[in-house]
């Protein structure tokens, strides 16, 4: 949606597709925590210092390029986003202080800005909505799901799509197109993120030619909730209770593994790997996780922290002064992704990406709060850029898309997706070890025999199913083939039969579609 | 995953021995389906299950599973207007409904985006 208005203002007439509802899927809108952002208004800083902690995160491995404009522009697009009305919490009795900046792990200095009351995400989501909803020359078109892109002698021209509930072919001529669709935490069972996050831009950039990076590293947020059952809540939500208060993560022994001493300090893939060390021990929680507790917190406290949050618990049966619930790694966010440029150009003309679906910015372990930082920066560069190409080019004319023809094959699709999101859990997951990938490669290849059938007439979810299991079996195949490559641990990808970094693997893997299938290239 | 009892949809293995009896509207029609639950879980759970272990066909909208936070999952449950993300499932007989007041487009499924998101 940055994207969008950032070409509309740069003089482009935009068509905003969504395979969903505009603005109400992806990540943006689950995003509970903070936003990273050297704006120097709790203590004085300067975007190099939060570069240093980005980088420092990355293991070795960021693409300094990118987490420099990440960093850069961070400022001017947050500010941008508090005149647009999005609501960062500020200081003072009545809210008119100084933006609220606090402390999150992996930070030098209190750097994250957040709404109130976990309402970060969907007050970005909502803001942004308004704001493409005002400007005439985005036209929004929801429903649409875009199947491959459009190619004219190795040029983007735009995308073919199936308008979903009718099952029609629609053709979309465009000068310049950006993939804004996110990550791919939905080839994993347990994930945070939205139904459409299962990689479709990956696939769709690499069906087209581009080339993706770093695919391998796939962020578990640690504390994701185990248990007790919550509903209408996001399992990430344990990170602002942490920020705000601390906290302890116990063992099974009610002993504090990390030792944080109550703090909330330790790095994402430090504490994944922790917990499920602790699991592996024998010392995890019943359910296969880690305890977190509150219980040194009074109701007052609690409460003024998280005012209505405290109710919406209650109404889970959760009361915090007097229970610990279980936590456990949750896929979160994906640092790999469509390789880019600094102006957001991948390596076929005219095609751009745009937030987290661009690969690199974040290296082998995404600092906390760089997310939605990632999404405002490189959604607005790609607009900027797309909007220049668009201004030179000439319209092309593409013709009515292609509608695969195979017979429906005999399976369950939905059914054949959770099995591969059981598998990668498994293999190619937090902890991976060259016997396990290989044995998700083997099942994945057999996830892929089959031709995408014909699309029903009208809704047909089961082959929206048949849709988006072809395209997280290609992504889960670049994952797992990058991640048997890499034989050593770094950030979020943990080799057990390779357990220490090495300098030599102190580079960026990229992966290509040939006519034999995928190709990793160093 | 990590030994977790959970497993996908958060639908524990099937030992509570909670039964919901979901009596589904689809076009003019109603259909019947018998989900295993453990307390808590909610309708959306209960339909996607369907979805893996029944009729991949069923239609319904939703978008972020467990946080209510996108608001694509309002259906009628019991003649009342709900998220299907944040309301339980119950042990015997639920009736579900597409909204009554917008297009059908298929089960449980309704146009909802703006007249001008189309």
């Amino acid at each position: 949606m940055n994207a969008a208005l950032a070409a509309a203002q740069a003089g482009a007439r935009v068509l905003l597709v969504d395979r969903s509802l505009i603005g109400r899927g992806g990540a943006t809108v689950m995003a509970q925590m903070t936003v990273a952002v050297a704006l120097g208004e709790e203590e004085p800083d300067h975007w190099e210092n939060h570069l240093a902690d980005t980088l420092k995160a990355g293991r070795g491995l960021c693409d300094a390029t990118l987490s420099q404009l990440l960093c850069e522009e961070g400022p001017e697009c947050i500010r941008e986003m508090d005149e647009r009305g999005v609501g960062w919490a500020r200081a003072g009795k009545n809210g008119d202080g100084h933006i609220r900046q606090v402390h999150a792990p992996g930070h030098d200095r209190r750097r994250c800005v957040y709404v109130d009351f976990l309402n970060t995400g969907p007050a970005v989501s909502k803001t942004l909505r308004a704001a493409v909803q005002r400007v005439p020359e985005i036209r929004r078109t929801g429903d649409l799901l875009v199947t491959e892109l459009a190619l004219q002698d190795g040029v983007c021209v735009g995308a073919h799509a199936v308008h979903t509930a009718t099952g029609e072919a629609v053709a979309i001529a465009a000068k310049a197109t950006i993939v804004a669709t996110g990550g791919l935490t939905r080839l994993y069972a347990r994930n945070s993120a939205s139904i459409n996050m299962g990689g479709d831009g990956y696939a769709l950039a690499l069906r087209a030619g581009a080339e993706l990076v770093d695919m391998e590293f796939v962020q578990f947020f640690p504390i994701g909730h185990l248990a007790p059952r919550l509903v209408g809540m996001d399992p990430i939500m344990w990170d602002p209770f942490r920020y705000k208060l601390g906290g302890r993560l116990l063992n099974a022994e009610r002993r504090e593994f990390l030792l944080e001493d109550g703090r909330y300090t330790a790095a994402r893939d430090q504490a994944t790997y922790a917990i499920l060390k602790e699991v592996a021990a024998g010392r995890g929680s019943p359910h296969g996780g880690a305890w977190l507790s509150f219980e040194h917190c009074s109701e007052a406290e609690l409460r003024a922290a998280f005012g209505p949050v405290i109710d919406r618990l209650a109404k889970n049966g959760i009361d915090l002064t007097r229970q610990a619930v279980e936590v456990a790694p949750i896929a979160h966010y994906h640092m790999g992704g469509i390789r880019a440029d600094v102006d957001m150009r991948t390596n076929v003309p005219h095609l751009f990406a745009a937030g987290e679906a661009v690969g690199g910015a974040n290296g082998a372990n995404r600092l906390s709060g760089n997310a939605i930082t990632e999404a405002l920066v490189f959604g607005r560069r790609a607009g900027r850029r797309a909007a220049a190409v668009a201004a030179t080019a000439a319209m092309p004319a593409i013709t009515g898309g292609a509608l695969p023809t195979a017979t429906r094959p005999s399976m369950n699709p939905a059914a054949e997706i959770v099995r591969l999101q059981a598998l990668m859990s498994e293999h190619a997951g937090p902890l991976r070890t060259r016997s396990g990938l290989q044995c998700a490669l083997a099942e994945i290849s057999q996830l892929q025999s089959f031709e995408m059938p014909v699309p029903g007439e009208g809704l047909d979810p089961e082959w929206l199913d048949f849709h988006d299991l072809r395209n997280m079996a290609l992504v889960g195949e670049c994952v797992t083939r990058a991640a048997l490559e890499r034989a050593e641990s770094r950030g979020a990808h943990q080799r057990e039969d390779f357990p220490e970094a090495s300098d030599a693997w102190q580079r960026h893997q990229l992966l290509r579609l040939g006519a034999d299938g995928v190709r990793l290239a160093r | 995953m990590h030994g977790s009892a959970t497993s996908y949809c958060g639908l524990a293995p099937m030992e509570s021995g909670l039964l919901a009896k979901l009596n589904i509207r689809r076009g003019s029609t109603y259909e019947r389906f018998e989900v295993p639950f453990e307390a808590g879980q909610t309708v959306l759970d209960g339909l996607r299950w369907i979805r893996v272990h029944r009729d991949p066909g069923l239609a319904i909208r939703f978008s972020c599973i467990n946080a209510n936070a996108c608001k694509e999952c309002m259906i009628q449950v019991d003649g009342k207007t709900v998220y299907a993300c944040t309301t339980r499932l119950a042990d015997g007989d639920m009736t579900l409904e597409p909204l009554p007041n917008k297009a059908l487009i298929k089960d449980l499924v309704t146009e909802i985006a703006p007249p001008d998101e189309r």
